[in-house]
């Protein structure tokens, strides 16, 4: 299985319901899919995963639907953005969180995410978590996804335009916080 | 740009991979239950069976195919006037 295309494991699924073909599939692509749901998600490993557990189920079940036009990769972002937008709720997640609102990241759960706890990955998490909704959506999607800005922008549903500025906004409010922790600890 | 700088940077865009730890697992187990597919024989009996079905249907709800007789034998008598 792990020599096969990502559509020729498709076909699979689609044909004759190979159910080992779409755990490869899910192997391939779920720490791509729940990176990206931790960073929506403010850090919540937990209900991350949760909303990604839902975003393979709905992508198992709307597979038909999948025409090929962009990436999987691409395509399962999207379902993940969107099960994001439903369950918690986009009026809630996307209201500014005040800087002194801004909350440590969860624990990891037990033997989680080796690289989890570290101190720059905490007040990484801590600075994106302050971000309004539409910037660390932006950010979320544009950096460590392995997708192009084009295909953030896609996935968010807005102009390349629009995209970027709010990456520029996001990262300099990220510059700022991270440096002015930065002192704190120092 | 200091070291600290860039080492943010670049832990946002190279976040490194998560762990399985049984995330497939659960989502496999979650699956809707498989399709049941029918075999070869299966499907082919089931075609014989709604075959059999529509000519029995057929014969009942026109008197044993009577028609068919009374057709033919209206067709050779025009035939032979002619």
């Amino acid at each position: 299985m792990d020599n096969l295309s990502d559509s020729a494991l498709i076909s699979r699924v689609l044909v004759d319901d190979d159910r080992s073909a779409f755990s490869e599939l899910v192997r391939r692509y779920q720490s791509q899919v729940r990176r990206l749901l931790r960073k929506l998600t403010g850090g919540d490993p937990t209900f991350a995963d949760d909303l990604a557990q839902e975003t393979f189920l709905r992508g198992y079940r709307s597979l038909k639907s999948y025409r090929g036009t962009a990436r999987f990769s691409t395509w399962l972002c999207q379902i993940a953005y969107h099960c994001y937008l439903t369950e918690a709720g986009r009026a809630k997640t996307r209201a500014e969180v005040p800087e002194e609102a801004a909350r440590p990241m969860h624990e990891s759960a037990p033997g989680e995410s080796r690289e989890a706890g570290t101190l720059l990955q905490r007040d990484l998490a801590r600075a994106l978590e302050s971000l309004n909704g539409e910037e660390r959506e932006a950010i979320a999607l544009a950096f460590g996804q392995d997708l192009s800005h084009e295909e953030a922008a896609a996935v968010l549903g807005c102009p390349l335009g629009t995209l970027k500025s709010r990456i520029n906004r996001g990262l300099e409010k990220l510059e700022g916080r991270m440096a002015s922790w930065r002192s704190e600890h120092a | 740009m200091t070291d600290h700088d860039h080492d943010w940077r670049r832990q946002l865009e190279n976040p490194g991979p998560i762990d399985d730890l049984g995330f497939t697992g659960r989502v496999m187990d979650a699956l809707p239950p498989r399709r049941r597919r029918l075999s070869q024989a299966q499907r082919a009996a089931v075609l014989m069976g709604c075959a059999v079905l529509a000519g029995l249907l057929g014969l009942f709800a026109f008197r044993g195919g009577s028609f068919v007789a009374h057709a033919f034998r209206d067709l050779v008598a025009v035939t032979r006037r002619a």
